[in-house]
């Protein structure tokens, strides 16, 4: 909520009136995502896990027993793999737990043969390798592959390079997409990230944000992730699961968030003493006012180093780095002004 | 009757050679023994006092967790405590204790009067409690965030000056090397001391699988001592560049071989528990393990999957996808040992004549939570999901899950079990019961709240936030963790009256079938005078099939005398 608030303020004051009125504050404020029609079987999986899980009724967002509503198609994965993988084992460990209680309770027939070695032991390897089978096919069920229209849709007439294919492919494997990349560079530093969009073909060199990512909505975009100076993971639970920023290696991750709305995330691996500051915010726009943000951005920082272009010149800069000189009247640029 | 007494001629004439002088301080000579069980108690000491001490800087941590934006504890403070919270667990409780068992049962187990090494394991024993000793002190002279998942280059001079690193990690050296020795006795031991008789299809399931954890031990924790040497020698010279980036580096060298260890760890002490409570279903059923072949392979598969299944937390890790997919087959495979492990519990328990006693029912309770263990660990083996949920405070709850559930049930269900062993004392069974509860209802609750917090989105390991809607399952979180305490105390106390006014418990309690029951409680110096004829996996219960058969009537007890044909220990040297 500051973050956004944050944003808000910079783009709404800081700009100039042409771009602010061009800019519409409210492609940054949160909307709290609501559950897609494309996500109903989810829905219906929750439901049926709810009905399964809750003896007591309470409300799910007290305490909630699955992930958040999916935002990207890497999370819905992770939703429905969730779902298959505690629904199936919470069934198995009640039906364990039962089992034991039932064996420990057992009347004891002294005429019936021992259960001995050849009888019960195929049975359970038969058993467990279904239970495998079932976990990777049913979930195997719900995992779709992207399509390049679908990539491209609600993208409107925003010029932008999607990915061919970006794909699920086999087995859970979440593969970083081929083809040309629009590729946002993600930096992890102690206690910061930087998001650096050189990369989009519209961005100027220089366009970047700390901590907050503004992302075009059902755009596929790749973040390559590095880190300068420790690991460290970046973790936005409503799009996907935890990247790891290493320092010296390129990590990527592809995420396409389809709806508006505020993402918060943070970090997975402890990397110094504020870690648990190192949040992050992911603010998913309609993709034309995300080209008015950059345009937005990018006179930001230009003015931004224009100010400190004029700070240069004036010795102020030099004045605050050498420091102590004001209480005297002059500054060490006039002091070096006068020496010369 | 004299056949099952006869003195075999191949088992070894491993004694100890020293006397014991007894006008020294019991501490000295507990510090200069080379008998495996004083080694062994020892260990079980020092990871009950770890175990405290771990358990009250959890209990601080989760405190400062409560309330949100709270400043009871400085992030400095919180990890520095965190840390040795987690490696006190896992390195300083849970391994030690597991070792310790094994290192007083397993000679006993397989009819040996001492362990092959015992001074090599005195050394390890006396290294872990040094290097334990070193990881406390490292928490109060500087801070440091090691964790449980330490990722490279944190631990460069650059990012954690001061000592507290230096410290952490001469630790890490020292249990490692100390596990090592301990497990290079274990592994000894188990091979070359095995009774005559006793084949490797007739060796009792403990004994089986404290040789597979030794064996993984070798495989691993020397892998530690390599990497923390080398983390050290980094910060003394910091133009080494084996793990830091700036120097040509590799931080992902360190992260592949610290998992290496550390992924590994847990599964090895569940391998222990699992051979612990075999054991324990068997005696509580009266009768020999079902399926014992098959749960041997099962335990070796386990243990091999468990620790070649360390990729799993590489899966948001900048490797190529192919070792994912790779991970994913290994992680998965091991439901198949796993499902054989609880099926051949279930046919035990069943087939038996099954009397609940407290070390069986700690052992249930174990089994459940190692029911638990696995549907995470399938979890952890899908790649996306793992992603998403190691990440998360869930992935925090499934580690302190499988190490605290593995060692609080199984640890203490061994404890309980072999407890009339050490002492000769009974422990009080309905006080134990009492803690059983407490335990278990504490580590549910406490796992519960910390996995709905994962799943809603809270990082593993913070150490503050700012939404107030975490709180409530915080304070659920603290509220189970101060029950377990509770538990956990009430039953150290329990083991501590029992051991110095319980009732007599006699050499067999629990009418078992294994050889350590066949000694005197506690056990002589050198454990047997005779050692019986083993003839099968259970070789007393054949014992007292043979006295039943002569005198017409089953003997309840068949243990050696405690002073028949012993004789003194100054007298004892061969």
């Amino acid at each position: 909520m500051p973050a956004q608030a944050l944003a808000a303020s910079q783009l709404g004051t800081k700009l100039d009136g042409r771009l602010a009125n061009r800019y519409n504050p409210r492609a940054l404020q949160i909307q709290t995502p609501t559950n897609r029609s494309s996500a109903r079987r989810s829905s219906l999986f929750a439901a049926a896990a709810a009905a399964a899980l809750f003896v007591l009724p309470q409300s799910a967002s007290a305490t909630p027993l699955w992930p958040d509503s999916p935002g990207s198609p890497v999370a819905e994965i992770v939703l429905q793999l969730f779902l298959v993988v505690f629904v199936v084992g919470l069934i198995a460990v009640i039906g364990y737990s039962l089992t034991l209680l039932g064996a420990g309770r057992a009347e004891v027939d002294a005429d019936a043969p021992a259960v001995e070695d050849s009888s019960a032991k195929p049975a359970v390897i038969a058993g467990s390798v279904l239970f495998l089978v079932f976990v990777v096919i049913g979930s195997f069920a719900y995992t779709k592959t992207v399509s390049a229209e679908e990539s491209l849709s609600g993208t409107g007439n925003f010029k932008v390079a999607t990915f061919s294919q970006p794909g699920l492919k086999v087995a859970h494997v979440v593969k970083a997409p081929k083809g040309p990349a629009y590729t946002i560079r993600v930096n992890a530093q102690q206690f910061l990230w930087r998001y650096d969009y050189s990369g989009i073909k519209d961005a100027k060199w220089n366009t970047y944000s700390y901590n907050d990512l503004v992302l075009p909505a059902g755009v596929t975009v790749l973040l390559d992730f590095t880190s300068s100076d420790v690991e460290a993971a970046w973790w936005v639970p409503q799009l996907g699961g935890s990247v790891t920023a290493m320092p010296g290696y390129s990590n990527k991750f592809w995420v396409r968030a389809d709806k508006p709305g505020l993402y918060p995330g943070s970090g997975t691996v402890v990397n110094g003493t504020n870690y648990a500051s190192q949040i992050t915010n992911v603010s998913v726009v309609e993709p034309r006012l995300f080209v008015r943000w950059l345009a937005g951005k990018q006179i930001e920082i230009d003015q931004a180093m224009t100010a400190l272009g004029v700070e240069r010149k004036d010795g102020e800069e030099q004045a605050l780095i050498d420091g102590g000189e004001s209480e005297l009247g002059t500054t060490a640029a006039e002091a070096e002004g006068e020496g010369n | 009757m004299s056949t099952a007494f006869e003195q075999p001629s191949k088992v070894s004439e491993v004694v100890v050679r020293e006397p014991i002088d007894n006008t020294r301080a019991r501490w000295i000579n507990r510090a200069r023994s080379a008998d495996h069980k004083v080694i062994g108690t020892t260990l079980i000491g020092f990871a009950c006092v770890m175990l405290v001490l771990a358990g009250f800087m959890e209990l601080l941590c989760q405190i400062q967790l409560a309330v949100s934006g709270n400043t009871f504890l400085s992030p400095e403070r919180f990890y520095s405590l965190h840390t040795l919270s987690d490696t006190g667990f896992l390195y300083m409780f849970a391994l030690p204790l597991f070792a310790g068992i094994a290192t007083y049962v397993l000679p006993l187990q397989i009819g040996a009067r001492s362990s092959a090494f015992p001074r090599l394991s005195a050394l390890g024993t006396w290294m872990i409690i040094l290097g334990g000793s070193f990881a406390v002190f490292s928490t109060f002279v500087n801070t440091w965030q090691g964790t449980v998942q330490t990722s490279a280059p944190l631990f460069e001079l650059y990012y954690s000056g001061g000592s507290g690193a230096d410290f952490w990690l001469t630790a890490m050296v020292l249990i490692g090397g100390g596990l090592t020795f301990n497990a290079i006795d274990l592994a000894v031991t188990y091979k070359t001391l095995r009774a005559e008789g006793m084949s490797g299809d007739r060796t009792p399931v403990f004994s089986y699988a404290v040789s597979v954890y030794a064996y993984g031990i070798l495989a691993t924790a020397p892998v530690l001592v390599a990497i923390c040497i080398m983390a050290l020698l980094e910060r003394q010279y910091t133009s080494f560049g084996i793990f830091n980036p700036v120097d040509g580096g590799s931080p992902l060298l360190w992260k592949t071989l610290f998992q290496w260890w550390s992924h590994s760890a847990p599964y090895l002490i569940t391998v222990v528990a699992i051979g612990a409570v075999s054991e324990i279903f068997a005696a509580a059923s009266g009768r020999s393990i079902v399926n014992a072949s098959a749960l041997k392979k099962a335990i070796r598969a386990f243990a091999i999957l468990g620790i070649l299944s360390f990729g799993v937390v590489f899966f948001g890790a900048p490797v190529k996808p192919i070792w994912n997919l790779v991970f994913m087959v290994i992680g998965l495979a091991l439901v198949i040992p796993a499902a054989v492990i609880l099926q051949s519990w279930i046919a035990t328990l069943r087939s038996g004549d099954y009397q609940s006693t407290a070390p069986s029912a700690f052992a249930a309770a174990f089994s459940v939570f190692f029911a638990i263990a696995i549907v995470f660990h399938v979890a952890l083996s899908l790649p996306a999901l793992s992603q998403w949920i190691y990440g998360s405070q869930a992935g925090y709850a499934s580690w302190l899950n499988q190490v605290w559930g593995t060692a609080g049930f199984a640890g203490f269900a061994a404890l309980l079990y072999w407890f009339p062993k050490m002492t000769g004392k009974s422990i009080d069974a309905g006080k134990a019961r009492v803690a059983l509860g407490m335990l278990v209802i504490g580590t549910a609750l406490q796992f519960f709240a910390l996995f709905s917090l994962g799943v809603d989105g809270f990082a593993r390991e913070l150490s503050t936030y700012t939404s107030s809607s975490y709180e409530f399952r915080n304070i659920l979180a603290l509220i189970g963790l101060i029950i377990g305490a509770f538990g956990t105390i009430g039953l150290l106390i329990n083991f501590m009256q029992s051991n110095s006014s319980g009732a007599t418990a006699g050499n067999d309690p629990w009418r078992a079938g294994t050889l350590e029951w066949f000694v005197p409680s506690p056990p002589p110096v050198n454990n047997f005078d005779a050692i019986p004829a083993v003839a099968s996996e259970t070789p007393l219960t054949d014992l007292r099939a043979q006295i039943a058969a002569g005198t017409g009537e089953l003997a309840g007890s068949v243990a050696q005398s405690p002073t028949a044909g012993r004789p003194s220990l100054r007298e004892s040297k061969h």
